[in-house]
């Protein structure tokens, strides 16, 4: 089946476009794709650590809900369903997949300020994601979900099933297991940013 | 802290001495956790294949798919066979033709209508003999 969303769906309510995908329009479903694939695709790949696997966990969620877009009971909690659906099913792949190299864990963004920056900035990035991969699921969870996706303390404990209390000792424990696990080399991973401009 | 820093700016040298050390803590905690977030942004995620989107799609099962159950058409009225219906008109007709005719009697056993006979046979009419007899 080949859609585009085209511009129709622009600006329409999630629920409407969840109701119209399932009486079978691929069209609005499309701009349902357009709109939450990346933020599932992301988090996906915080829990896999490697771009195959994150997209088919991707792919598996969108399929799912295609199926089934009854699954869904509050419209206005798609995303959320969605972020679950994709936590979930990357959490199951994980531990399919114990032994997931690092070489494809440690894949980074495409972004091009300059070729001797760019070796700079993948190190370091690397350095940063390795020592994400390291942490706890359920702490890479809450903190892709709080921090790289800016969901609140309770829409992620809703999503991750637990309380927002919880929530906020998984963040505290990541941050300073990071902080931890990178502090031999965080004056360097700072001079990076810098670097980089940020 | 607020107060401190419009009174007297960012540099702790300048503030009371007795709010250095907990405003000092608070805005290292702060500065330390900023540093932390920025680390953090360097972790971006890569970003995904152009087409993911286009081959997702294009993977969607067709609704008319096995999770489709087709609803039964409506359901046709049972036909009344001739064969069937035939013997039960004849009888109906028989019946309704013997009933007018008054010729039901005829086709009643005999025994049966021997005991309707009977029936009148109640001993009443011997009832004033059975009294003499026992005035007597």
């Amino acid at each position: 089946m080949s859609v585009a969303p085209g511009r129709k769906w622009a600006g329409t309510a999630d629920g409407d476009l969840l109701a119209s995908a399932a009486l079978g329009d691929s069209t609005a479903f499309a701009e349902l794709a357009t709109r939450y694939y990346a933020p599932a695709y992301r988090l996906a790949w915080r829990l896999c650590g490697n771009q195959t696997d994150a997209e088919d966990v991707a792919q598996e969620v969108f399929v799912k809900l295609w199926k089934d877009p009854a699954q869904v009971r509050q419209a206005a909690a798609l995303k959320g369903w969605i972020m679950r659906a994709a936590s979930n099913g990357a959490i199951d792949r994980l531990r399919r997949r114990k032994t997931a190299s690092l070489d494809e864990a440690i894949e980074v963004s495409d972004a091009q300020p300059g070729a001797v920056t760019v070796l700079e900035g993948n190190a370091a990035s690397a350095r940063v994601v390795s020592a994400m991969a390291a942490l706890p699921e359920r702490q890479r969870q809450a903190l892709a979900l709080v921090y790289y996706e800016n969901f609140g303390n309770a829409e992620a404990a809703a999503i991750m099933e637990t309380t927002v209390e919880a929530i906020e000792s998984l963040l505290t424990r990541a941050r300073k297991s990071l902080r931890d696990s990178l502090s031999g080399e965080w004056r360097d991973l700072l001079d990076g940013v810098t670097a980089l401009g940020k | 802290m607020r107060e401190i820093l419009e009174a007297y700016g960012a540099d702790p040298r300048r503030w009371p001495a007795g709010t250095r050390l907990p405003v000092g803590a608070l805005v290292a905690e702060v500065k330390a956790a900023a540093e932390a977030d920025s680390i953090l942004d360097l972790a971006k995620a890569p970003v995904y294949s152009p087409d993911a989107i286009a081959n997702l799609l294009a993977s969607l099962p067709s609704r008319q798919g096995a999770e489709v159950v087709r609803f039964p058409g409506p359901r046709s009225k049972p036909r009344l066979s001739w064969a069937f219906a035939a013997p039960l008109a004849a009888s109906l007709m028989l019946g309704i033709y013997l009933g007018a005719a008054g010729s039901v009697g005829r086709f009643l056993p005999q025994d049966d209508v021997a005991w309707l006979d009977d029936v009148s046979d109640t001993g009443l009419e011997d009832a004033e003999d059975v009294a003499e007899e026992n005035q007597s």
